[in-house]
């Protein structure tokens, strides 16, 4: 059988009409605002939250400076007695 | 903006082209009314984008539908997939697990009712723009140039699309040994 035999059984659907109501609910749906707007409470929740993500973020990045761990890293060898150089003999 | 007089008659115009194209992406009724009545809402309020020159009426209604129409689709798709996940946070939930829609197209008669079922699930089956082309232009009888207008191609791409469609569709409808599943 050939392809076009199967798309002829479409040319069979026939044209329906839309529902009356259908107007209706378009008007209904054009006079009603898409999203409601957002509460006060909710912009203030998200500016505090932010600005908590930021400080503490501020707070981590001051908190662990290089020169700091540098100097953690020195008192360690140093309680270690370990050697801070590369020449493994003391030539 | 577009008149409230002025949008009704437009809407009486082209309400049974917009819900019968509809019909023919979701083969659902309600699905139908639902793009039926997304279309008119964007169709009022973007009237004042409408450029005359660039295109006519119909076609602008006709993209706008059919974008409606695969974009509905879309949302349709991804609803299935996390249907699981919604359920699970929401399990007092009416709503079935997978909302899928049932064969419902008014327009097909009972008689080739089992017929078109079977040829509209492999017709769903094929590529967003295949399955546009066919049901522009084999539902709709519309011509290729003007479907090649509302896809915004060239005629020669919506021939390619069809002949694409034709084979793609040949292979689904043909079972394993060789016959056709489908029989009119």
């Amino acid at each position: 059988m050939d392809t076009d035999d199967q798309f002829d059984i479409l040319k069979k659907i026939r044209e329906v009409d839309a529902p009356p109501f259908l107007l209706t609910r378009i008007w209904e749906r054009i006079h009603t605002p898409d999203d409601e707007p957002v509460s006060v409470q909710w912009k203030w929740g998200f500016a505090l939250t932010g600005l908590a993500v930021l400080v503490l973020n501020i707070a981590i990045v001051l908190k662990t400076t290089p020169g700091q761990t540098i100097s953690q890293l020195d008192s360690l060898v140093s309680s270690l007695h370990l050697s801070s150089q590369n020449s493994l003999y003391d030539e | 903006m577009i008149a409230d007089s002025q949008f009704e008659t437009l809407y009486s115009n082209y309400k049974n082209l917009v819900y019968n194209l509809g019909l023919h992406y979701t083969q659902n009724t309600l699905d139908a009314q639902d793009i039926t009545q997304e279309v008119f809402v964007k169709v009022f309020q973007r009237y004042h984008t409408y450029q005359p020159a660039a295109a006519s009426l119909k076609t602008w209604i006709y993209r706008i539908a059919v974008n409606q129409c695969l974009d509905f689709l879309k949302a349709r798709k991804t609803k299935r997939r996390f249907g699981f996940m919604t359920s699970l946070f929401s399990p007092r939930s009416n709503e079935p697990l997978q909302d899928i829609a049932h064969f419902d197209h008014p327009g097909v008669t009972a008689e080739y009712k089992e017929e078109t079922a079977l040829l509209f699930r492999a017709i769903n089956e094929l590529p967003v723009n295949q399955r546009t082309a066919v049901i522009l232009v084999k539902i709709e009888g519309r011509s290729q140039k003007e479907v090649a207008e509302i896809m915004n191609t060239g005629v020669k791409a919506v021939e390619s699309l069809l002949q694409r469609a034709r084979q793609n569709l040949s292979k689904k409808l043909t079972n394993p040994k060789g016959k056709h599943l489908f029989i009119v």
